[in-house]
């Protein structure tokens, strides 16, 4: 139930509740931000390429194509289904671990 | 922007740490955030700014860990609340914290109008748990709830800081002439 005093209050504070202007203090805020990760990510980005050209020079890749899909046809049906089953539940792992990890709050 | 927004820029954040999407969290609730911690500081802008920068800092750094089940605001209010108790105790042993001591040391000579004047010597009568406890719920709308999660402490002693605090407020704005 609303008391006088609640109102009072209410009021009060609805009458003195400035709304503050940025005035630059966003990009204050994102200055000071660490560094961008990912700007360190073309290292990875150039050694996965250059790992594709080697391996794309030294294989005969259509040949290991077709010979991954006649392995997969060979097997079981069942045997492909489970493994796409266990998929969420590796997932699900995967995400409890991280989680875990980073749970500071 | 209401919450499946916040929570869309908050996944941008942490799957592609995308500063684009904190940007627009921090647009977003700058005003609030600075606003409660002039409040908390007793109108020090210059203080209540660095500590509101070290906020969405520590918010930045540990994105990770909010978990979406209070909102994201509820979460930035417990980052702001703690930033300023880390502050306090910084400078000064927690167990013989003295808020006059604190007034004097963190105020400025910046010049506010009466009624600015009049909030903070309304709430300069409260203890500091109470302070925080009636800007949460009368300044910035928060729930009893919300408020017991930003201040980390039972929803019992949030509903007593309350109680106390507008007592105390509610007599001092009467006496100011408030209630007519």
């Amino acid at each position: 139930m609303e008391t006088n005093e609640d109102k009072l209050l209410k009021s009060f504070f609805s009458q003195n509740k400035p709304e503050i202007a940025d005035n630059g203090f966003t990009q204050k805020v994102m200055r000071r931000l660490p560094e961008n990760e990912q700007k360190t990510g073309w290292i990875i980005l150039m050694f996965t390429a250059l790992g594709c050209l080697i391996t794309f020079a030294l294989v005969d890749v259509p040949e290991v194509i077709s010979e991954i899909f006649t392995f997969l046809l060979g097997v079981p049906i069942y045997y492909l289904l489970g493994g796409f089953m266990l998929i969420p539940i590796v997932t699900l792992v995967v995400m409890i671990a991280y989680r875990r990890e980073y749970n500071l709050a | 922007m209401n919450k499946a927004e916040d929570m869309l820029l908050v996944s941008q954040v942490v799957i592609a740490d995308d500063h684009r999407a904190f940007d627009r969290l921090v647009q977003k609730y700058q005003s609030p955030i600075r606003r409660f911690l002039i409040n908390l500081t007793m109108g020090d802008t210059m203080l209540s700014d660095d500590l509101a920068q070290e906020t969405f800092i520590k918010a930045y750094l540990n994105i990770r860990s909010f978990q979406g089940i209070s909102a994201f605001s509820t979460w930035l209010y417990r980052i702001a609340y703690n930033t300023f108790y880390d502050s306090v105790r910084a400078k000064r042993g927690y167990d013989d914290l003295n808020i006059a001591d604190l007034d004097k040391k963190y105020s400025t000579e910046i010049e506010y109008s009466a009624e600015k004047n009049d909030i903070f010597a309304a709430l300069k009568l409260l203890r500091q748990d109470e302070q925080a406890a009636i800007l949460l719920c009368y300044m910035e709308d928060k729930t009893h709830r919300e408020i017991a999660k930003i201040m980390n402490i039972p929803l019992g002693t949030v509903k007593t800081n309350i109680l106390k605090g507008k007592e105390k407020m509610g007599k001092f704005l009467i006496q100011a002439g408030y209630g007519n």
